[in-house]
Formats: structure tokens, C-alpha cells, sequence
């Protein structure tokens, strides 16, 4: 990619997105390639009886380092410094090469951040700007996810908001996906998944036991969105939206009215997630178990939804 | 009705509303009411009106003070 790309990277904030996602869809959308296929692996629930709650539900990895590089073709590369001066080397280093770069903000510290210079926002919580121009003074971001036009941040300021941790961003050349034979793959890889649907059974159960609610009620009084079972509430109501779009993608591109259709019917699943989140959010504000046994009930509608989402994914040919 | 629920997205999102109407009052219009905002508006509201309110219901009520008027009172018949 060329300055001149990058410098006219179409802007974009999807709400079914992450700050990360954003970005490389930026890219995506420029190189006319299909971003949503990244998000091949994430019909998924995993569900253990760890002790800690922050273990209990997870989600593959929601950037998904290798389908991105197979299915995009973009290589993702972290790295952490502890000094700005190798930071702030590395970003000129990748800019010159012509690659665009993520630069892990505090979102306090970010200005564009609508937690800026927010108290309470705890500093884990990172938020990842994409700078792609660079001069002695100033970077300019590119960001779609708070940006609303590109703008430019004081290199002084940079290292101010930075956590050090940068992901570089490279681009292959070209890369060439057989959407047939992706959604042969995707759904053969789904009928290795049907402990999602057992998982989620046991997740209702775990719901209703003292133990648990113990975990829980450590977070009452904390902003509900950084308890870690919200967290991953959260995500996984995003990885069905994101299934949705890929489904979406796939059957436009091919064509295909069943993948259309399934598409759409995806919003059952979403909708009933989206409750289990909002139960789940006000169990932790207020502590009243009604809103838990309301989870554990829609839990057990949405076990019965995706069974029948993925019969209706295995009866469709391409 | 109308004054209280006024009073709770006033002490809750921390802005004067006696000079607008219900149907001004809004998440586009209102910058602080974001989802953690709406929430604890929805809990104030099953509070102030001994109701409780359904997340489908939850849902609707972020179009804004006139539909959580309307909902409430739909509630309460």
C-alpha cells in the first residue's frame, strides 16, 4: 500500500466492530477484500468449571491472527517496547516501509477517546489508533473507530497516551479465496463445534449456583462493563453480529439466497444475547436474582436457536 | 408521571430538562445517556414505579423519555 492509499483509507465505524476491526476493515474495504471472512472461527462458546468467573465463558480469539493472514491476506505482528524511544523508532521504521501501524492508546489519555480524561476508566483499557503519516512533530491517525476526520496528535502527546505496544500491519500483495470452498470449510468446521450448544446448557445451570453469584457480587458497585463474565458477555453477543456479516458477505457474493436468509435469521440469536447482556448487566448493578434466572431461561431459547441456525447451515449446498 | 420520570433521567444524566418536552429528550440528543446511563434509568424506573421492566422492553425505551413514558404507563394499566 502506497502513502497515497493510505493517506485516502476509507473512514468507517461498524457497530458490530472493535477499534481493531475498524481499522483492518479500513484496509479491507480499500483493497476490495472481504474482511468479514476473518471471522470464520467465531461461532463458538467454551464454557469451564474454573473457579475464577473470569475463566468460566470465553471466545476464541476475536482477532484472529491466522484466518486474518489467510483470509485477507494481513499479517499482523505485536510487539511491546518499555521505552518510548524504541517505540516511536519501530512506528517511523513501519511508516517508511509504507505500512500502516496500530499504537496502543490509554483511552484516558487518547483525545479523541470519548473516555478522554475520563477518572474511572482503568488503564487496561486500551484503544488502538492506526498512524499512517509522519513527520518530525506530529502522527497522524487515521482511526475510524472515534476519529471522525484524520486527524494529527502531537508526538509529545503520543507518548503520553501510548502503552508501548504497537502492532504493525503488512500487507500481502494479493490473495486469493475460494468462497465455495470457504463456506464448504466454515461449515464443516462447525459441525466440530457442537459442544457450543452443551456449553451453553451448562452455562444456564452454573447460573443459578451460589458459587457463582459469590464471583459476581465481588463486582457490584464497579462500572458493570469492566466485570470480566460482561466482558465476555459482550464479545460473544459480537461474534453472532460478526457471523451474521460474514453469512451476509457470503451471500451476496455468491449469490446465494439460503445464505441470505440464514444471514438474517441470525438476529434470533443476536436479539436473545443482547437480553442475556442486559439481564446480566442489571444483575450486577442491582444484585436481584430475578434477572438471573430471566438468563438462565433465554440461555436455554438460544441453545435451541443455534441448534436449529446450524441445521439450517448443514442443509445449505453451494 | 411525566415529572418523575423527568426527575430521574435529570438526576441520572445530569442535565436540566424542565424546558424541553418528552419527545426532545433522547440518546442523540442527551450525550451522557450512553447504554450504562440507560440501564441505570431502567433500574430508577422499576424503582420509582414498582414495575419491572423486560429486556425487550428495555430495548424500546432507548428511543427515548416519550417511549418510556408510554411503556410505563402501558405497564401500570
Amino acid at each position: 500500500m502506497n502513502k497515497q492509499e493510505l493517506l485516502t483509507l476509507p473512514r468507517l465505524h461498524k457497530e458490530i466492530n472493535t477499534c481493531t476491526d475498524d481499522n483492518l476493515n479500513m484496509i479491507c474495504e480499500k483493497l476490495s477484500r472481504i474482511y468479514s471472512l476473518s471471522f470464520y472461527d467465531l461461532w463458538d462458546f467454551s464454557f469451564n468449571n474454573n473457579e475464577e468467573i473470569s475463566e468460566k465463558i470465553y471466545l476464541t480469539n476475536e482477532i484472529n491472527y491466522a484466518n486474518l493472514k489467510k483470509f485477507t491476506g494481513i499479517i499482523l505482528e505485536d510487539q511491546q517496547f518499555n521505552y518510548w524511544e524504541s517505540t516511536i523508532k519501530s512506528i517511523k521504521e513501519s511508516l517508511k516501509n509504507n505500512n500502516p501501524i496500530m499504537i496502543h492508546m490509554f483511552r484516558r489519555l487518547f483525545p479523541w477517546d470519548v473516555n478522554y480524561m475520563k477518572e474511572n476508566v482503568p488503564d487496561f483499557f486500551v484503544h488502538k489508533a492506526m498512524a499512517i503519516d509522519i513527520n518530525e512533530k506530529d502522527i497522524l491517525f487515521t482511526d475510524g473507530y472515534c476519529n471522525k476526520f484524520n486527524e494529527y496528535l502531537s508526538i509529545e502527546q503520543c507518548e503520553k497516551s501510548t502503552t508501548n505496544k504497537l502492532t504493525k500491519i503488512i500487507i500481502e500483495n494479493s490473495i486469493d479465496v475460494d468462497l465455495k470452498e470457504f463456506f464448504k470449510d466454515f461449515k464443516n468446521n462447525q459441525k466440530n463445534k457442537q459442544y457450543i450448544f452443551k456449553n451453553i446448557e451448562k452455562f444456564s445451570i452454573e447460573l443459578q449456583k451460589e458459587k457463582i453469584i459469590e464471583q459476581m457480587n465481588k463486582y457490584k458497585g464497579d462500572i458493570y462493563m469492566y466485570s470480566p463474565m460482561n466482558n465476555s458477555l459482550n464479545k460473544i453477543t459480537r461474534s453472532r453480529k460478526k457471523i451474521k456479516k460474514l453469512l451476509e458477505d457470503l451471500g451476496k457474493n455468491l449469490s446465494n439466497n439460503k445464505i441470505l436468509e440464514l444471514s438474517k435469521e441470525f438476529d434470533k440469536s443476536i436479539i436473545y444475547w443482547e437480553y442475556v447482556n442486559l439481564l446480566f448487566e442489571k444483575y450486577s448493578l442491582t444484585l436481584n436474582k430475578s434477572n438471573l434466572e430471566k438468563c438462565s431461561k433465554y440461555l436455554i431459547e438460544i441453545v435451541e436457536i443455534e441448534k436449529y441456525l446450524y441445521k439450517k447451515l448443514e442443509g445449505i449446498d453451494v | 408521571m411525566e415529572e418523575k420520570i423527568k426527575n430521574i433521567l435529570e438526576k441520572i444524566l445530569q442535565q436540566d430538562f424542565s424546558q424541553k418536552d418528552l419527545k426532545e429528550i433522547n440518546m442523540e440528543t442527551c450525550k451522557n445517556w450512553d447504554s450504562l446511563a440507560h440501564l441505570k434509568i431502567i433500574i430508577s424506573l422499576e424503582e420509582e414505579f414498582d414495575t419491572e421492566i423486560e429486556p425487550d422492553e428495555i430495548y424500546l425505551m432507548k428511543e427515548g423519555a416519550l417511549k418510556i413514558k408510554e411503556i410505563i404507563e402501558d405497564k401500570l394499566k
